[in-house]
């Protein structure tokens, strides 16, 4: 079993000079007491950290890791203490937790025929067997436990196919998927993670596909940086925004403009963690003429505040409250998002706020849709 | 096996009402009053609109909610939609109550509150039944829990009707869809409005047991 020297050793913690860089560009550390280098010197010290909650705070968006320049990975570490805890059935503050049961009941030794695909309506071509699949994700569940906040999450899913049959591709969407395990694995539970994660590739194997198309950036992390580490597969894992992008650059994709002044939000998982920064912004590029980038972009955009659906406290709607102000202070009218979380996170600060931000957080995949003239062909 | 989740709401209220001002607003019904966690609230205000009673204000300063204690009537409601967790219910806190389901111990509603007291005659069903003051606490996180510990199905009971009612239903509406999603039979499922204390309570419950035991069986 791994013990936290072990957990030093691998993430090179050792490195660690406590020079405070990393607090310094923690978004917590802004509003809270919160202070990774703090929570590694204590660990390099010998003293415990595993009953400070602060750890199951951390957003894992890797700002630190940006900042460190001795390449202690902070955010791997992190996860090392929440493993070794969560088997001392230690856990955080968990805010939605419906989601983490389905996760662990989707382990469950007896196979369930899932109804997941209710979200595919009749304008939509889907196949069963083919070359590009579609990996949907959450949505259809965020869409039942979030539908008071008026986010349409399957929509997302929905623009996502519309936007491929227009490109004359027929996507594979399976009713066996399962969650990919991301907020398992951030949370310490990698044993469910891996179960999960197996039944995944399988599934995906089974259909054949070899490109995975992604909507959502936390599963297109998990399966292009963790899945890797525990499984061999051979398919291809790419984001929507890329591959719309590839399209963009051999002329197949048709955008109309829009009036409105358009921004976008870099997810911590889709820019920090994988580097995509160009490719939305291409594309959103085509989608207006009238595009201003927010005050924190790319490498030094700010977290909507919560990951893995733990420790969303006051310090978390300071953030939202900070990523949102900066967004109206662009002068735009539409913020644009690719992580279905960062739009839940938003709308919720904004929906118990009312009036008081006057500005619209639109998915990416909405606002392609909405370019193609694609969207709301089957509303309601 | 069945878990039953009740929530002995007006019992209670009878039970350990100390005093009552007849008139104005300050009612001590319950003992429990709810507390904040002030580093936790994430001041969302999610409660305030919840609160029947309008007991909860909210403290721009510091950015947290307060609650009036002393016209607290403990119902739970917003500590059951605190998306932080950051209200704290005595005795009914989120690890207390999975606590209860994770362990073995048959918990009947009578070991805390005498007057909610349900003596089944079900000797053949193992159950579990895990006391809420108020049927909101039942969210779908709970009931999904209880199927996570291997209940077989989650029987929400609920004696008193109102603004609870609302959420109750809407939670278990949430549950079902989600369960149907996932594939599980929503049937597991049972919501009913009947209080311990009424005549023909321990035929009801028989029956509803009965039927999902039914379900059950074309479930698994």
């Amino acid at each position: 079993m791994e013990k936290i020297s072990d957990v030093i050793n691998r993430t090179k913690a050792y490195y660690c000079v406590d020079c405070g860089k990393c607090t310094s560009a923690c978004p917590l550390s802004r509003f809270g007491d919160y202070s990774p280098d703090g929570l590694v010197e204590r660990a390099l010290l010998g003293l415990p950290i595993q009953p400070d909650l602060r750890v199951w705070s951390c957003l894992i968006c890797n700002r630190c890791k940006e900042a460190c320049t001795y390449g202690v990975e902070y955010p791997e570490f992190i996860r090392g203490i929440r493993s070794l805890a969560s088997k001392e059935k230690e856990t955080g503050v968990c805010a939605h937790g419906e989601l983490f049961s389905l996760m662990k009941l989707f382990t469950f030794t007896h196979e369930r025929e899932q109804e997941r695909l209710k979200w595919v309506s009749e304008d939509l071509k889907v196949s069963e067997k083919g070359d590009i699949l579609y990996f949907t994700g959450c949505l259809p569940y965020f869409d039942i436990v979030f539908r008071d906040l008026g986010v349409n999450m399957v929509e997302i899913a929905r623009s996502t196919v519309r936007i491929l049959n227009k490109l004359g591709i027929s996507p594979v969407v399976m009713n066996n998927e399962v969650c990919c395990g991301h907020d398992l694995f951030w949370n310490g539970d990698v044993k469910t993670f891996k179960e999960l994660a197996a039944r995944n590739i399988q599934n995906i194997k089974d259909t054949g596909a070899k490109k995975v198309i992604f909507s959502c950036p936390e599963g297109y992390r998990t399966f292009k940086l963790d899945y890797p580490e525990f499984f061999d597969f051979d398919f291809e894992v790419v984001h929507i925004s890329e591959f719309l992008s590839e399209q963009l650059e051999e002329g197949k994709l048709e955008l109309r403009k829009i009036d409105e002044k358009v921004t976008y939000h870099d997810s911590c998982r889709l820019g920090r963690h994988l580097g995509i920064y160009d490719a939305p912004r291409k594309v959103i590029a085509e989608v207006t003429d009238d595009f201003v980038e927010i005050a924190s972009n790319k490498e030094n955009s700010l977290c909507c505040g919560t990951s893995g659906w733990t420790n969303c406290d006051g310090i978390s709607e300071e953030i939202r409250r900070e990523r949102l102000k900066e967004g109206i202070g662009t002068g735009a009218e539409i913020m644009v998002t690719a992580c279905p979380k960062c739009l839940i996170h938003f709308k919720c600060h904004m929906s118990n706020r009312k009036g008081e931000y006057d500005i619209e957080i639109v998915p990416f995949e909405i606002l392609v849709a909405r370019a193609m003239e694609l969207d709301g062909i089957n509303e309601g | 096996m069945t878990e039953i989740l009740t929530a002995g709401g007006s019992a209670m209220q009878e039970r350990l009402k100390i005093k009552e001002v007849e008139k104005g607003d300050l009612q001590s019904h319950y003992a429990f009053p709810i507390s904040v966690k002030e580093d936790i609230c994430s001041g969302c205000m999610m409660c305030i609109a919840a609160c029947e009673n309008q007991n909860i204000s909210f403290d721009e300063k510091k950015g947290v909610v307060v609650i009036n204690e002393v016209a607290c009537k403990g119902c739970g409601t917003c500590a059951a939609i605190c998306p932080s967790g950051a209200l704290f219910q005595r005795f009914l806190s989120s690890e207390q109550i999975f606590a209860v389901i994770d362990s073995d111990r048959d918990i009947d509603s009578c070991d805390l509150c005498p007057l909610s007291a349900m003596d089944f005659e079900l000797p053949e069903h193992k159950k579990k039944s895990i006391r809420f003051v108020c049927a909101v606490h039942a969210d779908p996180f709970v009931i999904l829990r209880c199927f996570e510990s291997g209940a077989d199905s989650v029987m929400v009971l609920n004696c008193c009707s109102g603004g609870d009612r609302q959420s109750a239903e809407k939670s278990v509406k949430v549950a079902k869809e989600l369960m149907e999603t996932m594939g599980m039979n929503p049937e597991r499922v049972h919501l009913a409005w009947i209080s311990p204390l009424d005549p023909g309570f321990d035929k009801e419950v028989a029956e509803i047991v009965s039927s999902i035991e039914k379900e059950n069986g074309k479930d698994i």
